[in-house]
């Protein structure tokens, strides 16, 4: 089994439909977060990317379809109003965001946008289980009273997390998503029960040293 | 004027370029160059935020697009 780079597996995620399932998850997401104001230009245009793409395929492959020059019009002018609304919002962090998605879309797991509706990514989760004080007091936050926070809240996703996401949204560098396997890798194994430890020291010593 | 501008330019051109009765063909390729418009923007916008400059225009060229 080979093991791919990280561009190479962030350049595997890039295809058109790819592209097209962000900007539906967007569309959702937005829906979810009860349409806030600020988000329309950017679910907008997530929305004509989505039907011009659906229209590419129309004009390109179904021969049937009748196009006339008002409906082709149409579309047109909603390109032209999907790039106003583009570089009405392109400095945003949502914007940015959506951008990171679209070229890599397994980072739009669990990320949580909308600031109303926010989801806790799975090392949001750990650390909150690891800062919570005797009281349920969390970073500085007023204590919880006994309440445990709702499990709906938090949404389990392996990796990239937030924090992963973060740390390359300002930078642009792909993510060494394999790096965080190979720290995985290397944790000391005090987590192995005896017998996968009797294992792994038998196949040491199994294997031939040079 | 910017790659995706131009391409929505054309886009125009194409559905224009006959008056009141244009043909079809003019007509599909219209809406799909409108498509690669906004295509090219968002890839040039991601590019755009690449760190080296002088690597964006490679990098834009290479990014491995599939259907």
């Amino acid at each position: 089994m080979g093991i791919c780079s990280p561009t190479q597996q962030a350049s595997e995620n890039i295809t058109h439909k790819g592209m097209k399932r962000v900007c539906e998850e967007h569309i959702k997401s937005f829906y979810i977060a009860k349409e806030p104001p600020a988000g329309i230009p950017l679910k907008d245009v997530a929305q004509a990317f989505r039907d011009l793409q659906q229209k590419r395929e129309t004009a390109d492959y179904d021969s049937s379809y009748p196009w006339t020059k008002l409906n082709a019009e149409s579309w047109l002018d909603k390109t032209s109003v999907a790039f106003d609304n583009w570089r009405k919002v392109r400095t945003e962090i949502e914007t940015q965001d959506f951008l990171l998605y679209l070229f890599m879309p397994s980072l739009q797991k669990g990320s949580g946008r909308f600031d109303g509706k926010r989801v806790a990514s799975t090392s949001q989760t750990r650390n909150s289980r690891l800062n919570h004080g005797p009281d349920g007091s969390f970073a500085g936050q007023p204590p919880l009273n006994g309440e445990r926070q709702p499990k709906a809240q938090c949404r389990h996703v392996m990796f990239p997390s937030r924090d992963h996401r973060d740390r390359f949204a300002g930078s642009w560098q792909f993510p060494d998503i394999w790096r965080s396997e190979s720290e995985l890798l290397r944790r000391p194994r005090s987590h192995l029960c005896d017998r996968t430890r009797r294992k792994t020291r038998h196949s040491q010593s199994a294997s031939p040293r040079f | 004027m910017s790659f995706s501008d131009q391409l929505l330019e054309q886009a125009y051109h194409l559905l224009n370029k006959d008056g009141d009765e244009p043909n079809e063909a003019s007509l599909r390729r219209a809406v799909s160059t409108a498509y690669y418009s906004l295509f090219h923007l968002l890839i040039d916008e991601a590019v755009g935020n690449w760190g080296f400059a002088h690597q964006r225009s490679r990098l834009a060229r290479t990014l491995p697009i599939r259907g």
